[in-house]
């Protein structure tokens, strides 16, 4: 069951070799492996610290890994920039909301929608006239329930209505992987309830990686999980074997 | 497209202006539209993707001379030469804007300075070729389909140019490539996120605030008959990226009107005052104290009074 690419013959839709980033004098990730297989929901756990955030960095091409590879269907994204790297269908949430305030909600999932329909580039035309783009960015809107908020500047928005929007503009994208840092930070039991229930409704064919720090989230939301710590990989299977991984209730649920 | 019918409207309203003022006023007028336009379009880059550039006369003043050394040194017919004048620009633009764009706030506008002091610098230090100072007099206008040697005649033809312009502008920032200028200004991170090459978007804001400059630069360079390395000036762009501020970021309308305001401001106060920077600078002052939204932020306030005068008929 272990997602290892030694063990397994069949190739992984995002497939991550020996993943090293390094600030300065601090090891951010040491080495990491990550095999995610299409359609997978796939966790990634570890405390403050640990390098989540810095492997979805490194994945989406905001930092440069020191060494190691990472391939994307088979296509290795090293080099990249982060936009190209969303053309090749990978999309992120960020963990500190990163929105256009002072558009509206509309025009925040607009501006991604209009880059999947291939309309970024046009300039003799009304960005809101191209119908299949509408079409999307009011589908998208809908099934995050925000379309009532539509016109509403992202600034008013309370911070549980922004987090749902920073994952409806990730969705907007229509990416094959999407990376979930944090989806769930601050939000109240109630918005969290809500957000994983929408993760839980996301297509099947999506492929979702998702940072967490809740451990109910995690467990609800992920078949498979990787736990770091101090920017190593220190466990990595389904769900109900890392629950009991000694290793890990030490290092992250606190137990000796 | 509301906003195109408005421009053209306002543009008919004008039209009258030649039976209405006097020669002067008209010439006045004249400038008022070139360098309110040039602010309007300055607004793609100051406004809509928040990169304060205070080196945009360079695009400006180096059509200008483009038409000018053509004419004057090479002997070409002026309409080519105006094709010229126009790449002149465009090629400087290309060269600057995509090395300026990796700069951000206050290092993207000092950057910006230094181009634009650096073609000022090499048209008032080469005088062999550009004349330095003095500048280049006696280029005369093209011919059109109407005289534009008069007054009246030139006022119509920048008139129409500026509609032009103002159009393409208006389409220009409601189109995708617009609306993701405004992302631009708000968030690189997210909208590398979402696909797009944050360097070239903000180098498109650059080329076309530069493009239409250039375009203005033409018109001016014709109104003057004359070209001096003032249409190059850091005054210049900095009176331009005040009309952007003054005026209200990313209303387009806004910059015009102070871009223009300011045009005739300035003529009439330069009569009574040896102070006319310090008057502009008083007006900066007052308006970020009183009006950090500019002019154009009045009109929603304006709009809610008369709302609220209109109901107020209503339920009595």
């Amino acid at each position: 069951m272990i997602a290892n690419a030694h063990q397994s013959e069949h190739v992984s839709l995002l497939s991550i070799r020996d993943i090293s980033v390094q600030f300065g004098g601090l090891l951010a990730l040491n080495a990491v492996n990550l095999d995610v297989n299409a359609g997978a929901r796939y966790g990634i756990l570890g405390p403050n610290g640990a390098g989540k955030t810095t492997l979805f960095n490194a994945i989406s091409g905001f930092v440069d890994p020191s060494k190691g590879e990472i391939k994307l269907n088979s296509k290795k994204l090293d080099g990249l920039p982060s936009h190209e790297r969303v053309l090749r269908g990978l999309s992120r949430t960020f963990q500190i909301t990163t929105l256009f305030p002072e558009l509206s909600v509309l025009e925040n999932v607009l501006m991604a929608a209009q880059v999947d329909a291939g309309k970024h580039q046009v300039f003799w035309r009304a960005a809101n006239s191209h119908k299949e783009v509408m079409q999307r960015v009011e589908a998208q809107l809908v099934d995050l329930n925000l379309s009532r908020l539509a016109l509403s500047t992202v600034s008013a928005l309370s911070y549980g209505e922004q987090r749902l929007l920073e994952i409806a503009v990730a969705l907007a994208s229509k990416p094959s992987v999407l990376l979930l840092d944090e989806p769930t930070a601050g939000l109240s039991a109630a918005e969290m309830r809500s957000v994983v229930d929408l993760i839980l409704k996301l297509p099947q064919d999506l492929t979702i990686v998702l940072i967490e720090h809740d451990l109910d989230v995690v467990f609800d939301v992920s078949e498979e999980l990787s736990v770091l710590h101090f920017g190593n990989m220190i466990a990595q299977g389904p769900a109900s074997q890392i629950r009991e991984d000694p290793l890990v209730r030490e290092v992250y649920l606190g137990e000796a | 497209m509301k906003r195109v019918l408005i421009v053209i409207a306002v543009g008919f309203l004008l039209a009258v202006l030649p039976f209405i003022v006097s020669g002067y006023w008209l010439g006045l007028i004249t400038q008022a539209v070139i360098l309110g336009g040039f602010a309007m379009g300055l607004d793609l880059l100051v406004g809509f993707a928040r990169m304060p550039s205070i080196g945009h006369s360079t695009f400006f003043g180096l059509s200008g001379y483009g038409v000018a050394l053509a004419v004057t040194r090479f002997d070409v017919a002026i309409w080519p030469a105006v094709g010229i004048g126009l790449l002149l620009s465009l090629i400087a633009a290309l060269l600057f804007g995509p090395l300026a764009v990796r700069m951000r706030g206050l290092a993207f506008l000092t950057i910006t300075l230094a181009f634009g002091q650096l073609t000022w610098g090499l048209t008032t230090r080469w005088s062999s070729f550009t004349n330095g100072e003095n500048g280049i007099p006696g280029i005369s206008r093209p011919s059109f389909l109407w005289d534009i040697e008069t007054v009246v005649g030139y006022f119509y033809f920048t008139l129409l140019i500026a509609i032009a312009i103002s159009i393409f502008i208006i389409i220009f920032a409601e189109s995708p490539v617009g609306i993701s200028l405004l992302g631009v200004r708000n968030s690189d991170t997210r909208m590398s996120a979402l696909g797009y090459n944050i360097h070239s978007r903000r180098t498109i804001a650059f080329v076309v605030a530069a493009a239409v400059g250039a375009m203005y630069g033409i018109l001016n360079v014709f109104y003057n008959k004359f070209i001096g390395p003032g249409s190059l000036s850091w005054q210049l762009s900095a009176q331009m990226l005040l009309s952007v501020v003054v005026g209200g970021p990313v209303s387009l309308w806004g910059p015009f009107l102070a871009g223009s305001g300011i045009v005739i401001l300035k003529t009439m106060l330069i009569g009574t005052t040896q102070r006319w920077p310090m008057v502009l600078g008083l007006l900066y002052v007052v308006s970020v104290v009183f009006l950090p939204g500019g002019i154009a932020s009045l009109l929603p306030k304006v709009r809610a009074r008369f709302e609220k005068m209109f109901r107020g008929r209503v339920t009595e």
